[in-house]
C-alpha cells in the first residue's frame, strides 16, 4: 500500500440479509483502505452518508439495488475530499450503522424491512408453478421443460414471502398434473388474496424473447398489479418487456382474488433457455415478484 | 508474506478498454511493489473483444447434436456455445476430445475432454443471465495473458495474475509474474472476492504484510 494516502472508497455492494436478533435488513456496506470521518442522517426519501478526508477509488454515479425497500445508491465525489453517498427508499425505514477497523475498512448501514413485513405480513398467497406431470408446457430449443424451470422460481418465491411473513400456499411440490379448476379451487378454499402463477412464454418464432405478466380479464385490481410485477421484473431481469394483457386462462379464479400470470421469459428463445438454467435469473424472479407485490399492497393497502 | 485482500469495484469493462489501463487506473494509488493485483480472466477476455453474440454463431448440426452432452448447468449447453468452443481448436482436436471423454467414462475418469481438447475451453461462459451487460454474451477465455501480466509489472511495478474462480472454491491462475507464490494466493481467493454477475470487482490487491505495516504507520501519523 501506498504511504500517506487518504483512505480511498473501493467498493459498495448491498445485500438483503437477517440481523442477528432476527431482524429483516438490507445491508449496504461501504469499503475503504482506511475508516474516514462521516455523518449519517435521514434524509427526504432515504439515507445520507457523507464522508470526509477520502476519495472515491470506484466509477462514480448510481447503483442500482432494487431489493424492494432500496431503491439504488449514488455515490459522488463532492469536493476533493469530500464524499456523498446517498441511499434512495422505496418506503420509510429506520437504520442504524457500524464501522468495522479491518481491512477493508467497512461502513456497514443497516436498513429496517419492517415496512415490508408490516404490508405482507398475513396476507395469504398462493403460488402456483405452472404445468406438471404429463403437462410439460413449453419446451426449450435444447431440451428446458417448462414444467421443471417454474418449480424453483415457485420455491424462491415462497421463500421470500414467507420472509415476509405472508401465508403461502404452493399448488404443487411435486412434478404432479393438476387440472386449472383445481389450483382455482385450492386459492379459494384458502381464502387467497392473491394468486401468482409462474410460466414462461413459448412461441413457434424461436427470436420473441422477454418477459409478460397477464392478469385476470375485467378485473382492474389484478391489472394492476400485473403492471407492477411487470415493472419489478423487468429492473430485475433487464430483458425484453413484453407487457401485460389479459389471461382468459385466469377467469376462473374467484373475482375476489388477485390473479397473475408471470412469463419470466420465454423458454424457446435459445438464450433465454441458457438463462432459465442459471440459479440467478430463477432467483431474480423471485425477487422481482415480490417487489410487485410490496409495490401494490403499499399503494392499495 | 500476504495479509490482506482488497477488492475493487470498476466501471463496466468493455472491448473498448486496455485492461492494463484499467489495472493502472484502479489500484495506481493503491498498489504497490511487494503486492499483487489479481484480475478476473473473464474482464480480461471482455476487453480483448472475445464476447459473442450467439445471434452472430451459426451452429452446425454437430454443434446442435454434441451440445446434449455436457451437464446442463454447465457452459456449452446451447448449440452457438457449442459452436464457438469448436471453432477455437478446430473440429478435429475437438472431437478426439469428445472420443477422449467417452473412454473416460468407460473407465470412471472425468477431465479428459479437457484435457485433449484444450484447458481454454473450460474458460467459456455461456449466456448465463449473469454479468449485465455482456449476459447474453458467449465469453471466451482471454488471450496472451502471460503478456498482460508481464506489461501490468512493466507499467505499475506490481506483481499481477489472471486468475478463473468459481463459487466453489477452485482457483486456477492462467498467468503469473516471476516470484508469485500461487499457493498463498490460492487461500485468499477460494470464496471468490471478485463475486459473480451484480458484485462487479474483477480486481483484486492482495497486500504484502511489510506494505500492510506501512500503511497503518501511516495511518497513525494522520
Amino acid at each position: 500500500m501506498l504511504l500517506g494516502n487518504r483512505p480511498r472508497i473501493t467498493n459498495l455492494w448491498s445485500k438483503v440479509v437477517d440481523g442477528e436478533s432476527g431482524e429483516w435488513l438490507s445491508r449496504m456496506v461501504v469499503e475503504s483502505t482506511r475508516p474516514y470521518e462521516y455523518t449519517l442522517k435521514e434524509v427526504s426519501g432515504g439515507v445520507l452518508l457523507e464522508c470526509s478526508g477520502a476519495e472515491v477509488n470506484m466509477p462514480e454515479g448510481k447503483l442500482e439495488v432494487n431489493d424492494g425497500l432500496l431503491r439504488d445508491i449514488n455515490v459522488e465525489q463532492t469536493g476533493h475530499d469530500t464524499v456523498r453517498v446517498q441511499m434512495s427508499l422505496e418506503h420509510p425505514a429506520v437504520f442504524n450503522h457500524a464501522v468495522y477497523q479491518d481491512f477493508p475498512a467497512k461502513l456497514v448501514v443497516s436498513l429496517d424491512r419492517s415496512f415490508i413485513t408490516g404490508l405482507l405480513s398475513g396476507k395469504r398467497i398462493v403460488v402456483d408453478a405452472g404445468h406438471g406431470g404429463k403437462d410439460f408446457g413449453g419446451r426449450g430449443p435444447v431440451s428446458l421443460l417448462e414444467k421443471n424451470v417454474v418449480m424453483p422460481i415457485a420455491s424462491n418465491l415462497e421463500k421470500i414471502l414467507k420472509r415476509t411473513g405472508a401465508e403461502v400456499t404452493l399448488t404443487r411440490s411435486d412434478d404432479v398434473d393438476i387440472s386449472g379448476e383445481e389450483r382455482a379451487a385450492l386459492a379459494l378454499n384458502v381464502n387467497a388474496d392473491a394468486y401468482i402463477s409462474i410460466h414462461t412464454n413459448a412461441s413457434a418464432d424461436s427470436s420473441v424473447e422477454g418477459a409478460a405478466t397477464l392478469f385476470s380479464p375485467h378485473d382492474n385490481n389484478s391489472e394492476k398489479l400485473a403492471l407492477y410485477i411487470q415493472e419489478e421484473i423487468i429492473k430485475k431481469l433487464k430483458v425484453r418487456d413484453r407487457g401485460t394483457a389479459a389471461q382468459p386462462g385466469l377467469a376462473g379464479i374467484d373475482k375476489g382474488i388477485l390473479a397473475v400470470e408471470v412469463e419470466v421469459v420465454t423458454i424457446t428463445n435459445i438464450v433465454e433457455e441458457v438463462f432459465l438454467r442459471g440459479l440467478t435469473i430463477q432467483e431474480r424472479a423471485a425477487e422481482g415478484i415480490v417487489n410487485g407485490l410490496i409495490k401494490y399492497f403499499a399503494l392499495t393497502g | 508474506m500476504l495479509v490482506g485482500r482488497l477488492p475493487i469495484r470498476t466501471h463496466i469493462i468493455t472491448e473498448k478498454d486496455d485492461i492494463v489501463d484499467v489495472v493502472e487506473k484502479y489500484t495506481g494509488k493503491i498498489a504497490s511493489p511487494g503486492d499483487i493485483v489479481a484480475i478476473a480472466e473473464s474482464v480480461v477476455a471482455i476487453s480483448q473483444g472475445r464476447a459473442i453474440l450467439p445471434d452472430t454463431v451459426k451452429p452446425g448440426l454437430l454443434a446442435k447434436i454434441l451440445c446434449r452432452f455436457p451437464g446442463k448447468e454447465g457452459s456449452l449447453a446451447a448449440p452457438p456455445s457449442m459452436q464457438v468452443a469448436m471453432e477455437e481448436v478446430g473440429t478435429a482436436r475437438f472431437l478426439l476430445g469428445v472420443a477422449a471423454a467417452g473412454l473416460g467414462r468407460l473407465i470412471g475418469r472425468r477431465g479428459d475432454f479437457y484435457r485433449v481438447a484444450g484447458r481454454h475451453l473450460a474458460l467459456i461462459d455461456d449466456f448465463a443471465g449473469t454479468m449485465w451487460p455482456f449476459d447474453r454474451h458467449i465469453v471466451l477465455g482471454p488471450k496472451n495473458t502471460q503478456k498482460i501480466v508481464e506489461r501490468i509489472k512493466q507499467v505499475t511495478g506490481v506483481d499481477a495474475v489472471i486468475t478463473d474462480i468459481n463459487d466453489i472454491g477452485k482457483v486456477d491462475i492462467l498467468a503469473a509474474t516471476d516470484g508469485v507464490d500461487a499457493e498463498e494466493l490460492t487461500s485468499y481467493l477460494k470464496d471468490n472476492p471478485h463475486g459473480n454477475d451484480d458484485q462487479q470487482t474483477p480486481i483484486v490487491v492482495l497486500v504484502a504484510s511489510e506494505n500492510m505495516r506501512k500503511k497503518n504507520a501511516a495511518a497513525q501519523q494522520d
